[in-house]
């Protein structure tokens, strides 16, 4: 049997210490590189800011087999090493692929000849075969990281989607010996393909979400409810148990709206027709702007005192990440109005707005006229409504997720997302 | 203080700007076709003299559909925005407002928003977004806001257009309110007074860039005619007639302009058809 490898990932990252932390609890000796020597420190000692279900604990489990560190000359010790750095996008979802690419250099020049190098960020297509090494010791591998998901995901991948020079040729024996470890398929094909494949998953999601937020937005208009008509979609082997089909409020993390910017990109340069990615980046623009649309359709002949509560800043549940959160918009919508807000992970953002954080749903909620519940945190579904509300002043509860029950709503005006 | 200048004062819009303009006691000078020919090469000249360095521009000078042939209308109103660029191209001036319309949008487009890619179905459409060109190029976007209202009504309305003032007039003087087709089509209408206020609102806080001008929510003509007849105390009959064109539908996501202007927020139809009747 192959020797069991030592893995390296460069980039103590939301995706490089999850599938870090992975490996270890996979069995494998796992080398965590970062330049960051404080973020090192901070790992040696057990601690990460990110927030994700089960990695703080399995990260301490698992302290034995993880090795941090901020030299180079460690990660020679490694047989794979991945590149696990995030790729920075700005507003228009355009990637800076600068970090990885020093990254790479980095890597490339402190790693043995013989080691293989994994490049595990979200590249565009035609990037890693541009990379200046044998091919044969380079690979891409789509990661399909979910925040919020990650360590269930990076434990149990559906599938590893494999970029190498040559897919007609076996699997480097030891790259094998990893991948085997999560008892998944493993898919090789050209680098191209599976840079591609990345993107193409993204796509199909953005397809699932923007076309469930368009129908949602009709049964608002028409007094239908997608709530009821998602179960029959569900049946639809076609379609599926888990295809993102619950209505939200857009694209949001700045992934899937990378990739449809990737493909826009490509298609422009080539010639090929992609109205229908850009559409989707129109179409969730639009949608992200729902919870604004509702508030000023409320905001009439205001009192001096005017003040609305925003539960949940984080773009979705399980994550600290604001990129791109329809909750950050809406507040900087928001005329000059006290704003009350309150997240139980982020505990602060850049703004200019009056904006005063509280320690507690209950205490945000106090005095607001309009209440927005604007990510769908376990701790807001479990929330005590009735008592919660009995201190609000006013009668509107803008809440897309439908956290709260219909039942307690009687005497307020509860709007949701896909309910007429 | 620097001062407003008007063009197209004595218009529908115009006039219930400078009463703000008076209200607020602003100086201004209010043109109009009677003191100044903006199709003329020498209104040029007279715009220069009058302009200072400092002054704010509000244009809502244009000829509009049915008073003249349409070629005739395109290109007077360029003729309008080219003079008024040059009589200012060497004043330093403090703010340009140009009311556009919501004719420079395609009629088939699903919600409109400020993102809407323009594509005028009409010679009237494309002189109003040719004009926006035109104030883009010579006017630095920090000085630059540009309104598109979509169909406006009000008490002094002189147009006469399909819509509400023309439903109100037919109502009141002969009974009866004619509608093309069964009046399927979503319209929104902006109050005279709404526009108004937005435009002094937009002056006064320096808004700079593209802001549709509507309610966000359109009614069907039948919902309009019917509210008119539900309103006026005498017997009033809705007629049909075969239609003219095709139905097309508009609706318009205000999320920019309410964000921008949250204490100018338009009143809905209901509301101003109630309040004029009420007069």
């Amino acid at each position: 049997m192959t020797k069991k490898p030592v893995i390296g990932f460069a980039g103590m990252t939301h995706l490089g210490l999850n599938s870090a932390v992975a490996g270890a609890e996979k069995g494998f000796h796992i080398m965590c590189f970062d330049q960051n020597a404080e973020l090192i420190s901070e790992l040696q000692s057990g601690k990460t800011n990110i927030n994700e279900p089960d990695l703080s604990e399995m990260l301490n489990t698992n302290s034995e087999r993880l090795e941090f560190t901020s030299s180079k000359e460690d990660l020679k010790k490694c047989n794979i090493v991945y590149i696990s750095l995030d790729v920075p996008t700005n507003d228009k979802g355009a990637s800076d692929l600068t970090p990885v690419n020093n990254m790479i250099e980095l890597v490339n020049n402190s790693i043995s000849g013989e080691a293989l190098l994994v490049v595990l960020c979200q590249v565009p297509p035609g990037f890693t075969r541009s990379i200046n090494r044998n091919p044969a010791r380079l690979y891409y591998q789509v990661e399909t990281l979910i925040f919020g998901r990650a360590m269930e995901r990076a434990l149990h991948p559906e599938r590893y989607i494999i970029g190498c020079a040559e897919p007609s040729s076996p699997v480097h024996p030891l790259f094998s010996r990893f991948l085997e470890a999560y008892s998944c398929p493993i898919l090789p094909m050209r680098y191209e393909s599976a840079e591609l494949a990345k993107t193409a998953i993204n796509l199909f999601l953005a397809a699932s979400v923007c076309t469930a937020n368009s129908l949602a937005e009709i049964c608002e208009k028409i007094g239908a409810d997608w709530e009821e008509i998602i179960p029959s979609l569900r049946l639809d082997k076609r379609i599926g148990q888990h295809a993102y089909i619950k209505p939200g409020l857009g694209l949001s993390g700045g992934n899937i709206e990378r990739d449809l910017k990737t493909v826009s990109q490509i298609g422009y340069e080539n010639g090929a027709k992609v109205n229908i990615p850009m559409a989707y980046v129109e179409h969730s623009k639009y949608r992200k702007k729902w919870s604004i649309r509702k508030f000023f359709e409320h905001y009439d002949n205001p009192s001096e005192d005017f003040k609305i509560c925003v539960l949940g800043l984080a773009y979705k549940e399980n994550t600290h990440s604001i990129k791109n959160s329809p909750a950050v918009d809406l507040i900087e919508a928001m005329p000059d109005i006290e704003i009350n807000a309150y997240d139980p992970v982020v505990k602060n953002i850049d703004s200019a707005k009056k904006l005063k954080f509280h320690n507690s749903s209950e205490s945000a909620i106090k005095g607001a006229d309009i209440l927005f519940v604007m990510t769908p945190w376990n701790e807001f579904k479990e929330l005590d409504w009735q008592k919660a509300l009995i201190s609000m002043r006013g009668e509107v509860l803008i809440d897309p997720y439908r956290l709260i029950s219909h039942d307690i709503t009687a005497d307020y005006e509860h709007i949701v997302l896909g309910e007429g | 203080m620097n001062k407003v200048i008007v063009f197209g004062a004595s218009g529908f819009v115009g006039q219930t700007f400078v009463r703000i303009l008076d209200k607020e006691n602003c100086e201004y000078i209010a043109h109009s076709s009677k003191t100044i020919d903006l199709t003329s090469p020498d209104s040029v000249e007279k715009i220069a003299t009058t302009t200072k360095d400092g002054d704010a521009i509000i244009m809502l000078s244009a000829l509009t559909p049915g008073k003249d042939e349409s070629d005739r209308i395109a290109v007077n109103n360029l003729l309008m925005i080219r003079n008024i660029i040059s009589g200012i191209k060497d004043r330093n001036i403090a703010r340009f407002i140009y009311i556009s319309s919501d004719a420079v949008y395609p009629l088939t487009s699903d919600i409109i928003d400020e993102e809407t890619i323009p594509k005028p179905m009409n010679l009237y459409g494309y002189s109003h977004l040719i004009r926006e060109k035109f104030l883009e190029e010579y006017i630095s976007p920090e000085k630059l806001a540009i309104l598109r209202p979509c169909a406006i009504y009000g008490k002094n309305d002189t147009h006469n257009a399909y819509g509400i003032m023309r439903f109100i007039r037919s109502a009141q003087e002969s009974g009866d309110i004619s509608l093309f087709g069964g009046g399927e089509e979503y319209r929104d209408h902006i109050h005279v007074d709404d526009l108004a206020d937005i435009i002094f609102a937009s002056y006064k806080q320096k808004t700079t860039g593209i802001f549709n001008v509507a309610t966000g929510k359109s009614f069907r003509f039948i919902e309009i005619a019917e509210l008119i007849k539900s309103s006026i105390d005498k017997e009033i009959t809705i007629s049909f007639k075969p239609r003219a064109v095709p139905i097309f539908h508009r609706h318009v996501n205000m999320c920019k302009l309410w964000a921008n202007f949250p204490s100018h927020k338009p009143r809905l139809i209901d509301a101003g058809i109630m309040e004029l009747l009420e007069r």
